[in-house]
C-alpha cells in the first residue's frame, strides 16, 4: 500500500545555504507524528515544500500517491496546510474565511466537524469578527479548523501549538489524536513542544535530513527521556554552555 | 562620552545589507541599475522636451508670480516634512527598536531623515532650473531656484522644530499604530467566493469614497454658460480616472493576498485568478465608457474618444496580468509592468497599428507565466 507521503531524497538551498539535504521519508495512514529539531533545522521549509509553497530543489514528494510536481491540484486536495497566521486575510471574518475555504474544497458550507473544532477550541465566539482583531493565539485556531476543512488525508501543521493557552493546546493535541484514529489521517505537526509527546505515534528528528525516528506508541517514550535523547543526538548530551 | 544612535546605525546597517543582497545577486542588480538608468533618461527626455516647449511660459509666470510660487513650496514642503515626522516617529515608536530609543535619538535620526529629504528636493530644484536654463537660459531660473531652496530649507526645518516641541511639551507615550486596520467588508452568509469577495471589497471602498460627495458644493464655483460643460466633463473625467486606478489597486492588492492565504488549496490559476480579476475589469471597462462619453462631450470624434478611453482597461488589464503572473514575487511587479508600457509607448510612438499586437503578446506571455506559477 502507498504511503500517505513520500520524500525521496529531497533537497533544498536558499543561494548556497543547504537547508534539506537527501531527505528521504515515508509516512503511512493513521500515524501522529512530531517532527522536532533545532532552530533553523529546515522545520518549516520542509512543511512549505510538502505543501507545494517552496519548490523544492531535487528530489520528489508524493501525497496519497499522486506527484506534487505532476498532480498538484490532487496532491493538494489530499493536504491540509495551516498557513502562517500573518496570511490570514485581515479583512474578512473568521466566518468568512471558513466559508470559503470550504468552497475551495468542494464543499457547500463548512463542515460540522469544522464548527466543533472551532467550539472546542473556544473559537466560536471570535468567528463573527474581523480577522485584523484576532489575537495571535485565535489566528492560530482559526488556521488550524481551515487545514481541517474537508476531511484531508495528511494535515501538516508548522508551530501551530504557539500562542495556543494551555487548554486550547490540550484541546488540538486530544482533537487530532482522535482525528488521526477515527479517520486515518495523518499528522505531522512541526513543534518544540516535546511534552506533546504523549499525543504521537512517532517522533522525527530533523537536521537537514532525517536523523532519527522514534516509534513513541510502541516504545512507551516519555517526553523527558525524548528530550535527553534529542539533546544527547545533537549537542552530545550536553547543554551548550 | 556620546553613544551611537541606534537609528543610525539600524540605517547603515540596511544600506550594508542591500550592498550584499544585490553582490550575491548580480544579474537582478544589474537589472535594477539598468531599468533606472532607462527611466532617468526617459525622465529627462521628457523635462528636456517639456522645458523647449514652454520654457517661455514658465519664465512668464516666474518672472510675474515669484513670491507665491515660493510661498506654495515653503507651505507644501512644511505639509510634506511634517507628514514625513509624524511616519518615522510612528514607526520609530513601534518598531523593534522602540525600547532602547532615547528622545535624543529620535531627534538626531529626525533631522537625519529631513536633510536627506532637504538634499533630494535641491537636487530636484537644481535639476529642473537646470533645464530651464539649458532651454532658454535666464536669471530668473537662477533666483527662482535659489527662492524655492530656502523655501524648502526653512519648510523642512520648520516642520522638524513643530514635532519636536508637540513632542517635547504634549505629545503623550504611547506612539500611534505605524499603519491603521484595514477596512472590513461583509460578505453575504453561505454565498462566499472569491468573486464575493471581491465584489464586496471595491462595494465598500466606494461607499467609504462617497464621503467625497462633500465637496460638491464646490462645484458652485464652475462657470456658468458653455464652460461649465467643459468643466463638467474634465472634472468627470479626472474623477473616472482617479476612481478607476484606486479600485484596481485595491482589487490588485487583494488578489495578491488572496493568492497567499490559499495558496496550498487544490484550486488551479484560473479558479484563482479569474473570479478576483472579472469584478475591476468591470468597473475598469464601466468607467472608461463614461471617459468616452466625455469625451465625446468635449467634442472628440467618438472613434478617438473610445480609443482614447480603451488605453485605461487595457493598462489595467496588463497590470493584472503582471500581477497574477508574479503573484508570488510581488517585488517584480512594478518592474515589470513599467518596463512593458515603456515599450508599449515606445512602439507606439512610431508604429501605433503594431501597438496591439505587442499587447496581445505581453498578455500571453504573461498569462501563461500566470498559469504555470
Amino acid at each position: 500500500m502507498n504511503p500517505l507521503l513520500r520524500l525521496t531524497g529531497l533537497c533544498k538551498a536558499y543561494g548556497d545555504v543547504p537547508v534539506l539535504e537527501q531527505l528521504d521519508l515515508e509516512i503511512g495512514a493513521g500515524l501522529f507524528c512530531g517532527l522536532v529539531g533545532a532552530n533553523g533545522s529546515g522545520k518549516s521549509t520542509l512543511m512549505r515544500c510538502i505543501a507545494g509553497i517552496e519548490q523544492a530543489d531535487g528530489g520528489t514528494i508524493e501525497i496519497g500517491g499522486h506527484s506534487l510536481q505532476g498532480d498538484l491540484l490532487l496532491a493538494r486536495a489530499a493536504l491540509g496546510y495551516a498557513v502562517d497566521v500573518g496570511s490570514l486575510p485581515s479583512e474578512l471574518t473568521g466566518r468568512q474565511c471558513l466559508e470559503l475555504v470550504s468552497q475551495m474544497r468542494g464543499l457547500p458550507s463548512p463542515d460540522a466537524e469544522a464548527f466543533a473544532l472551532a467550539e472546542a477550541l473556544d473559537l466560536m465566539p471570535w468567528l463573527d469578527r474581523w480577522v485584523h482583531a484576532y489575537s495571535l493565539g485565535t489566528r492560530q485556531k482559526l488556521s488550524v479548523v481551515l487545514a481541517l476543512i474537508g476531511r484531508p488525508k495528511l494535515v501538516l501543521l508548522d508551530e501551530s501549538l504557539n500562542g495556543l493557552d494551555p487548554v486550547a493546546a490540550f484541546t488540538l493535541k486530544y482533537y487530532l489524536r482522535e482525528r488521526v484514529r477515527s479517520q486515518g489521517c495523518s499528522v505531522l505537526l512541526a513543534t518544540h513542544a516535546i511534552e506533546s509527546v504523549e499525543f504521537w505515534d512517532r517522533a522525527l528528528l530533523l537536521d537537514r535530513s532525517i536523523v532519527r525516528q522514534w516509534n513513541i506508541a510502541e516504545a512507551h517514550i516519555s517526553g523527558t527521556v525524548l528530550e535527553r535523547e534529542i539533546v544527547a543526538v545533537l549537542s552530545a548530551g550536553k547543554p551548550r554552555l | 562620552m556620546p553613544t551611537a544612535n541606534p537609528l543610525l546605525l539600524e540605517k547603515k546597517a540596511l544600506r550594508l545589507a542591500f550592498w550584499i543582497r544585490s553582490r550575491s545577486n548580480p544579474v537582478e542588480a544589474a537589472f535594477g541599475l539598468g531599468f533606472l538608468i532607462v527611466l532617468t533618461g526617459i525622465a529627462a527626455l521628457i523635462l528636456a522636451t517639456l522645458a523647449r516647449l514652454h520654457a517661455d511660459e514658465a519664465l512668464e509666470f516666474l518672472g510675474a508670480h515669484r513670491l507665491p510660487v515660493v510661498l506654495v513650496c515653503w507651505l507644501g514642503e512644511l505639509w510634506v516634512a511634517l507628514a514625513l515626522c509624524r511616519k518615522h516617529l510612528s514607526l520609530w515608536r513601534s518598531g523593534w527598536l522602540a525600547p532602547y530609543l532615547l528622545p535624543a535619538d529620535e531627534t538626531s535620526a529626525l533631522a537625519n531623515q529631513l536633510l536627506a529629504l532637504v538634499i533630494r528636493q535641491m537636487a530636484g530644484i537644481i535639476c529642473l532650473a537646470g533645464f530651464g536654463w539649458w532651454a532658454r537660459p535666464s536669471p530668473i531660473w537662477i533666483n527662482t531656484g535659489l527662492g524655492l531652496g530656502v523655501a524648502v530649507a526653512a519648510g523642512a526645518a520648520a516642520a522638524g522644530m513643530l514635532t519636536i516641541r508637540s513632542r517635547i511639551t504634549r505629545r503623550p507615550a504611547r506612539a500611534r499604530p505605524a499603519k491603521r486596520s484595514s477596512r472590513t467588508i461583509a460578505l453575504k452568509p453561505t454565498r462566499a467566493s472569491l468573486g464575493s469577495w471581491q465584489w464586496a471589497g471595491l462595494r465598500a471602498a466606494w461607499r467609504s469614497r462617497a464621503s467625497a460627495a462633500a465637496l460638491a458644493p464646490g462645484l458652485l464655483l464652475i462657470p456658468g454658460g458653455e464652460a461649465m460643460l467643459t468643466t463638467l466633463a474634465l472634472l468627470a473625467i479626472a474623477a473616472c480616472f482617479a476612481a478607476g486606478l484606486a479600485s484596481w489597486a485595491q482589487a490588485m492588492n487583494r488578489l495578491l493576498v488572496a493568492a497567499a492565504w490559499l495558496r496550498p488549496q487544490p484550486l488551479s490559476a484560473a479558479q484563482l485568478i479569474r473570479p478576483l480579476l472579472v469584478p475591476p475589469t468591470i468597473i475598469i471597462v464601466c468607467l472608461s465608457l463614461v471617459a468616452a462619453s466625455c469625451l465625446i462631450v468635449l467634442g472628440t470624434p467618438p472613434v478617438v474618444s473610445l480609443l482614447l478611453a480603451s488605453g485605461m482597461p487595457a493598462l489595467a488589464l496588463l497590470h493584472g496580468a503582471c500581477v497574477a503572473a508574479f503573484r508570488y514575487q510581488a517585488a517584480r511587479i512594478t518592474a515589470w509592468f513599467i518596463a512593458q508600457t515603456l515599450l508599449l509607448m515606445a512602439l507606439g510612438q512610431d508604429y501605433p497599428p503594431l501597438t496591439p499586437v505587442l499587447w496581445v503578446l505581453f498578455m500571453t506571455m504573461l498569462m501563461l507565466k500566470a498559469a504555470r506559477a
